[in-house]
This record gives structure tokens, sequence and C-alpha cells, in this order.
């Protein structure tokens, strides 16, 4: 990046901009994989659960625990139970409606439709209980202050403690992954699918627990983003898109794919309102400059350029594994 | 002048060597089998005879061309067709459309203007296969309801429509009992010259009867080639199988 | 009557299977004659309130208004006839090509935008060069239908090409992502789409070549052009799907690896299925903003994509007429919860969260659609008939035996 009308802080701020935006990325993006490498279903509800766990902590920690013991306490109880609650949620969902579909005909369609369907429901769900619009959520007042702070450079505290905490849940499900045995069978499964089913494990207690981790990663992911912007009930619809932007790019069925994805995609994103400052000048074709507005607003649909190339260029993505998930 | 002939033809799987170099030569006419214990690579063999993989490295030449990067469909066009160790047909057309499907392979794809019953050529094509396979009653059932051995046969007969030159057998008696596995080894020396047949059978006494040579394969590697009485008294395919 | 004779000893389940045996027959004969004769049927259900009310007969006017309130409206029927044509386009895909795309929205929405951007912006004063103005105003309407479906074909194929490396549900996650980028594009672009308001101020809603003006002032009229539209392209679809090319997109669905071992290029037969699919839903896209005359950013966003599905597997995917079926239970019952039923109970007003539950729901426990479900009823019926016929045959072939045996005897 040309430097020419952009301070250098600011180019630092928009990487850690893009670097918190990417760790959620990541976030979303490894329990979108775990699931599907598990029951070969592509979770769609996962921005639904996403904004679900947002609310979730709203109520937790502004209703319930915000009034008696300050908003400091309410949002860790609210960081700490969501992630339980939504487990439960999870393991009860599939319990009483994906278990349903198991060895039907189509099972994986189903899934998906499911799923798809949650991602219609949920939002319109949550408006009935939370009403239509968004909810307020503050930044918890131990976080209110910038760890670095230099002209148009500033380190947030919260911001830096959605990265460290998703680096150390990255760690965690890496570790899950590598060095358990229900890690062991999420890698075979996604490897091949049959292949667990062979193994004559108690497949079912296995896909719920799965699927609850990933329901529980995604409104954690949700109640930790709260802060940063208002909950709403479309929230997920985004983050979901771009999620699975982060998997095609990455490649599906490998742990580095969406980590790296990520963070290369939440960099794209943060930086691309910077070329509108550059000394650069790009024209459309009309002869008109295109201007910084329109890079603000480009960002956006820059993820889905690349995600058409990389489709198009390497179908199982930067770091995929060949022909398993085409 | 061969039909088919691979020249160091290997396929490795990562670590995995499933066929390793293996020169093969088939001519035009001839009923060949290949034998092998379970794991010889003879599927992935065929499979790459047929283009449903690429190899690693080597070539397959076909009627006097290298098809090696030639993607399967249009194998089939120049002549290849084949059958599946698992039954692989369209369980939930009827018997006659999966014949019909594959005849009308040979003739159009993007036809969107005209009706498939239209094409009279296409449907006494398929009643002459159904007729050769023996399956002219069941014309109309779901493929997928017919008994084991007819879907054998039914999927010969999809393979038959595409009016192949090479015909690539996996395992065609597979799950038949011994009558049927019989009967199966005339309707195949039936069907050769002026087809050109290559069976691979993990059982080598159904071949014996039927077959102009025969091919061992081990571990992925060519090991011996001949006629029955040749194999038979071969010491390393006895050593072969009696090790198994 | 001569207590004997067999009656007619219909159980509810072979009545169904009569009626389906119809419907697969005459179904779209019976359809579209009734479909042609709707409006006359709603006017005249108008047209009797106000006679009632003239002839002071109040009291009944009023019931009969009442009634109407469950009666679809022309404007509600032209709703239905386009998400049919977009159902049955959807559904070379899903139920005889075996794809199940997400993206569709992209299709509908971008024939709806190619239309209403050219609508709303080929006029004096604009970027648009004379020629193109002139042209535009002797004949609006034909001129931009023409480019929507040159788009939405171009548009599909595009799609289609950079999705064709995936397949299952693969496939319909990378649709449904690229499908979004139309959506994030609208909003972007909110000089040219009117953004998430929508695009609103549409011009010249008219046949130019025989003076016909379509729109928002006159249902009726709207409704025959869609219907002639839809049925033109309804029609052609299902000479399609009964061509040749419409049984490789079985066999593709039934075993895809059969089929390419069979000598077919089955990425081609799927790029060409995607493109044709996603060209109609274009037109369907378009005819669906011709009546409000504005083009609403929801119709580009993914729960577009969801109604489809929704409307199709609901229908039966696997059947021809599913859609329409899907389609008409679909908005006829949206429409009763947001106009009807909201009057009772508030809870009507979140029809997303009714559609997603019983979207849920219909893919739980009716997975083959409605005249699915009927057609697998028909099937066992005709079985048992052509078993029991097959029973009578054989038993008197052996009594014919029996007696040659006697004979000869």
């Amino acid at each position: 990046m040309a430097a020419g009308g952009v301070e250098f802080s600011e180019f630092v701020q928009h990487l850690f901009l893009g670097l918190v935006q990417g760790s959620f990325w990541v976030l979303l993006a490894l329990g979108l994989s775990i699931i599907f490498g598990l029951m070969g279903i592509i979770n769609f509800g996962h921005g639904a659960f996403y904004m679900l766990g947002a609310y979730v902590g709203f109520t937790v920690s502004d209703l319930i625990f915000s009034p008696f013991l300050g908003p400091n306490a309410g949002f860790i109880v609210a960081l700490a139970s969501v992630p339980i609650v939504m487990f439960a949620l999870g393991m009860v969902f599939e319990r009483y409606v994906i278990s349903r579909i198991y060895n039907t005909e189509n099972e994986r369609f189903s899934g998906v439709l499911i799923m798809f369907g949650m991602s219609i429901f949920l939002p319109d769900f949550v408006r009935l209980l939370w009403g239509r619009p968004g909810k307020p959520f503050n930044i918890p007042p131990m976080f209110q202050f910038s760890l670095f702070k230099t002209g148009t450079l500033d380190i947030t505290a919260y911001r830096s403690f959605t990265i460290i905490t998703a680096a150390i849940l990255v760690a965690l499900l890496w570790v899950l992954i590598y060095k358990t045995n229900l890690g062991m069978m999420i890698r075979a499964g996604t490897n091949n699918n049959t292949m667990v089913k062979v193994l004559g494990i108690n497949v079912s207690r296995i896909w719920r627990l799965t699927f609850g981790l990933g329901i529980a990663l995604a409104g954690f992911s949700g109640v930790m983003i709260a802060p940063l912007f208002a909950v709403d009930a479309t929230m997920g619809e985004l983050i979901l898109v771009q999620t699975f932007i982060v998997v095609v790019v990455g490649g599906m069925g490998s742990f580095i794919g969406p980590v790296i994805g990520g963070l290369i995609l939440g960099q794209l994103w943060a930086l691309t309102p910077l070329v509108g400052r550059t000394q650069y000048v790009v024209q459309n074709w009309t002869g008109t400059v295109i201007g910084p507005d329109f890079w603000e607003k480009a960002s956006d649909i820059l993820l889905f350029i690349v995600m058409a190339v990389i489709l198009l260029l390497r179908p199982r993505g930067l770091f995929g594994q060949e022909g398993a998930f085409d | 002048m061969p039909i088919l002939e691979t020249k160091s033809l290997s396929k490795h799987f990562d670590a995995l060597v499933a066929v390793d170099s293996v020169d093969y030569s088939v001519d035009s006419g001839e009923l060949r089998s290949i034998i092998g214990p379970n794991g010889a690579g003879k599927t992935t063999f065929f499979n790459m005879i047929a283009g449903d993989l690429l190899p690693t490295s080597g070539q397959v030449i076909f009627d006097g061309a290298d098809v090696s990067e030639v993607p399967a469909h249009e194998r089939s066009h120049l002549g290849i067709g084949r059958t599946y160790q698992i039954t692989n047909i369209f369980p939930k057309l009827s018997v006659l459309e999966n014949i019909r499907i594959a005849a009308q392979s040979r003739k159009m794809t993007f036809n969107l203007w005209s009706t498939v019953p239209s094409h009279k050529e296409l449907v006494e094509k398929s009643d002459q296969i159904l007729e050769r396979i023996n399956l002219t009653e069941k014309r109309d059932e779901l493929a997928g309801t017919l008994a084991h051995g007819e879907q054998r046969y039914l999927e010969i007969g999809i393979a038959l429509a595409t009016d192949p030159k090479l015909l690539l057998l996996d395992e065609p008696t597979a799950g038949m009992s011994p009558e049927e596995t019989i009967q199966t080894g005339e309707f195949i020396k039936g069907l050769a010259d002026p087809l050109t047949v290559v069976l691979v059978e993990h059982d080598m006494e159904v071949v014996l009867g039927i077959s102009d040579k025969i091919t061992v394969l081990h571990n992925g590697a060519f090991l011996a080639e001949g006629t029955v009485e040749e194999v038979r008294a071969n010491a390393e395919v006895q050593r072969v199988y009696l090790r198994e | 009557m001569d207590a004997a004779a067999p009656k007619n000893r219909f159980t509810p389940r072979e009545f169904w299977a009569w009626i389906s045996e119809v419907f697969d027959n005459y179904g779209i004969l019976i359809l579209a004659g009734l479909l042609l004769v709707y409006p006359f049927f709603f006017s005249a259900l108008n047209d009797s309130i106000i006679w009632l009310e003239d002839n002071d007969w109040e009291a009944t006017a009023e019931v009969v208004a009442e009634v109407r309130g469950f009666v679809p409206s022309t404007p509600l029927m032209i709703q239905i006839l386009i998400y049919t044509l977009f159902g049955v386009a959807f559904n070379i895909l899903l139920g005889n090509t075996g794809m199940l795309s997400l993206g569709h929205c992209a299709f509908f929405g971008v024939g709806g935008y190619t239309v209403g951007i050219m609508h709303a912006w080929i006029k004096p004063g604009t970027y648009a060069p004379d020629w193109m103005v002139n042209a535009f105003k002797v004949l609006p309407l034909e001129i931009s239908l023409i480019t929507c479906i040159i788009v939405s074909t171009f548009v599909a194929w595009l799609i289609g090409t950079i999705c064709s490396t995936k397949r299952g549900v693969y496939f319909a996650m990378v649709t449904l992502s690229i499908s979004m980028i139309f959506y994030y594009s609208a909003q972007t672009f909110d000089d040219l789409t009117g953004g998430t308001d929508g695009l609103g101020g549409l011009e010249n809603m008219r046949l130019g070549s025989i003076g016909l003006r379509v729109g928002i002032m006159d249902a009726n009229i709207t409704y025959y052009f869609v219907y002639i539209l839809s049925v033109v392209f309804i029609a052609a679809i299902w000479q399609v799907l009964r061509s040749p090319f419409g049984h490789v997109l079985r066999a593709v669905r039934e075993n895809e690896n059969r089929a390419r071992i069979c000598g077919y290029n089955v990425a081609k037969v799927r790029l060409m299925a995607f493109t044709m699919s996603g060209a109609v839903s274009g037109v369907a896209g378009a005819l669906a903003i011709i009546y409000g005359e504005t083009v609403p950013i929801e119709n580009i966003h993914f729960i577009t994509s969801g109604q489809i599905v929704i409307i199709t597997l609901f229908g039966g995917a696997g059947t021809f007429l599913g859609p329409a079926v899907g389609s008409f239970i679909y908005w006829y019952l949206r429409q009763l919860m947001s106009v009807e039923f909201v009057k009772y109970l508030a809870i009507f007003q979140y029809w997303e969260a009714w559609v997603g539950g019983i979207f849920v729901l219909i893919v739980l426990f009716v997975p083959s659609g409605i005249l699915g479900t009927i057609r697998n009823m028909t099937l066992e019926y005709r079985e048992k008939k052509l078993l029991n016929r097959k029973a009578v045959a054989e038993a008197l072939a052996k009594n014919a035996d029996d007696e040659t045996a006697a004979d000869t005897e």
C-alpha cells in the first residue's frame, strides 16, 4: 500500500481493525468447518445462531445481572453463560430436529434446508421476542480505555481483548481437534464420513456434542462482537456470507485454511477503504473520479470478487484438500 | 494392432502406490482377464483406462491415440464402455430408460425440441439390447427393484448401448450364485468379437473357461501374463495366491 | 339398482390417486383454463357486492364482502403466477437435475433491476444517449424485457461457470454467497438502484408495439400480460423437460457418475440447466416488478431464494406442477396471515418467522411435497392394480390350461 495520502498511523489502525474483524471470521468459520467436517451439513443458520447469542447475551447482561452487580459483572456473566446456553440449545436442536433427517433420502440437502429455514426463522423470531428495533450494547466500563493512542491510531482495550480471546479459542480448538479423541473423529469425518460410522462409535452423541460446540462458538462470537456494534436481528446475515467466503477462500477440511483465510480477508476488508485516500486516482467509465465514498463501501464487494477468483482458479481454496469437497 | 495399450501406467494416492508402472496391451476382439488378490490395483487400473481417475504418470493409448488426459465422457464417445464392481445404474429410472439414456448419448445431448419416443431408432436399439440381456419383460419396472443379478445384466446393457469398441467389466459376477456365474460367463463370451472385452475378476475360476489370456496383477504391479495353463503353472502366481 | 352390482367403492386413497392421475394428464390445461378466467370471476365478485348494495341488500353485501377477504385478489394472483414461473424454472434444477441452488434471488433480482433501471433511467437528462432514449420511447417494455433476458442469461451463465466446480451442499453454499454480491452491490450503488429503499419512479410501463399500458393502473391487463408470458415460458420449460435433454437432466440427478460414463459431459449439462433456470428466473423477476412499478431490494435478498425453495418443496420438487400448488398456498397463506389473521393475533405480522418455521416442518415431515406425496400414493395404487390384474390373468390362464387338459383327456 503506497501511503500517499494515508498516514502511517491510519494504516496501522486499519490493520488493527482488520485483525479484529478477521478474528471473528476465523471463529465462525472454524465452527462451520467443525460441523461440516463431521456431519456433512453446512450450517446456514450459523449467522442466525450468532445473532441469537448476542441477544441472549444482551438479556443476561442488561436485564439480569447489570442491575444488581453492575455492567462489568453483567458482561462477564453474559460472556460465560452464553456459550453454555447456546451449547445446550444446539444439543436440543440436534436431538429433536436434525437427528430426524439422518439416514433419510437426501439427508444432506435436508440438513442444509433445515438450517436455511432457521436462518429465515430466527431473525423474525428474535424480533417477536425482543422487539423490532435493535438493542444497544455498551462496552463494559472496565474495557473503556485505550492501550495505545496517537493521532488516528487508537488501539482500544476491548478490541484487543477480542483478538486475544479469539486467539486463545483458536488454540483451544487446535488442541481439541488434533489432541483429543473427539478431534480425531472430526478429522476422520472430514476425510471420510462413512469411516466414522463404520468405526462403531456412539456417533449420535458425538454429533450432538459437535453441533452444540459449533453453535456455542457462534453464540460466543455473537456476544463478544455485540459491544462493538449494536445488537440487531439482521446482524447474522452479512457475517454468514462472509464466513462462507472465508471458508471457500481458505479451503474446507483443513484447520489452517479458515484461520489464514479469515486473517487475510480481514486485512483486505479493512484496507480497501484506504485506497480512496492514496494518491492514485481511479476513474470510472464516465471519467468521474471514484472517490473515497466508493472505497468505503467497496470492502464487502471485494470479498465476493476474491471468492469468485478463488473458485475459478483454485476451487479447493488456499489450503483445502483436493477433490474432497467439490 | 492393439486396441488398448498402457505404457508404464502408474497411480499414486499420496504415499500409496495403487498401480505401479503397468505395461499392458489388448488386441481387437480379444477377451482378456485381469486377476489378482484384493488390493492388487485392478479397479484403479480400470478407472484410469475409463477416465474416472487420471494417472499419476504413464500413458493410456486407445485405438492409436493417447487418451491419458481425456475426460471420462469423451472416452465413452471414443468407444470405451465399462461396468463397476458395485452396481452402478440409474435406480429410480425404468429399465428401458436406463438403456435408452445410454443409447441416446450417441445421438444427442442438447436436443431441446423433440420428444424421446419420437426417436424410433433409440427405442428399437433399446429393445434389442433388452432382448440381449433378457430383460424385455421388465422394461417398465424401476431398475432399483430388480434382483441383484438382473441389475448386473442391466449395467452391462447400459454399457452395450453406448456402442463400445472396448468393454471393461469390473467383477461382473460379484454377488452372483454359482449357476448365475456360469451363465454370465457364457454371456460374456458371447459378447467378445467384434467387441473387445477386458474382465477384472477376484476369483480366478470364473474366468478360466472363457478368457483368451489372463493377466495377473499383484500389489499394483504386473506379475504374469499368458494363457490359462501358463498362468496356472507360473510359480510366482502360485506363491501369491497360496499366501492369500 | 341391482344390489349385487359393484358400487363405486372409492377409498379416500384411491380417490386422491384418481385426482392425481387426472392432474398428471390434464393438470396444466385445467390450471391454465382456470387462471385464464380468474379476473372475470374476481371482478364478478366485486360487481356483485356493488349490485347488492345498490339494491338494498346491505346485509348480504357485507357477508359477501367478508367472504371476499378470503378470496385471492387479482393482484395476489399476479404474484402467484410469477412465483409459479419462478418455481418451475427453479425446479429445472432442484427437481430434475438434483442441484440445490440457494442463489436464485440473484437472477430474480437482476431481472427486476434490469427492467427497473431501464425504466427509471432511460430518459432525457441522464447518461443515456439520445438514440437509446428515442428507441425506448417507442418500444419501452419490449426492449427492457429482451435486455432482461439477455442480462439474466449472461449472469446465470457467469454464476454457473464460477460455481460449476462445486456439487451438493457445497454448491448451495457457493451459490448463496455469490448471489449476495448482488444484494450488497444494490445496497452500495444506491444512486443507481435506490439502495435499501428500493427503486421507484419507473416510467413508460407499456408495450409500444400494441400500445398496451401495463402496471399498477390496471390489475387485469397486467394479469393477462403476466399470464401470457408465464404460460409461454412454462410451456417452453415443459417441452425442455420432456425432450431428450430433460431425460439427460434426470439421469444426471439419479447418478452423475453413470451419466458421465455413458458419455454425457455432466458439467456442461449442469451449466446449461443452470443457465436456462436462471434466465427464466430473471424473466419472473422482471414480471414481479411490473405491477408494483417499484423494485424492492428484498427481491434480491436470500430470503427470496428461501421463498422459492419452500414453494417448490411444498408443492413437490419432483413434480412439474408442484411449484404452482406451492406458490398458491404460500402466497394465499401469507396474504391471509398479514391481512386477516393479524386482526386477531399480532403474532401473525412476523411472517418471516412463520415462513422459516413452516419451511423446517415441511423438510422434516413432507419432504416430497403435496403433489409428490399424492403421486407416491398413485404409484402405489397403480402397482396394486397392476398386481391384481396380473393375478386375475394368471388365474384365468390357469383355468384355461386346466380346461384344455380336461378336454384332451
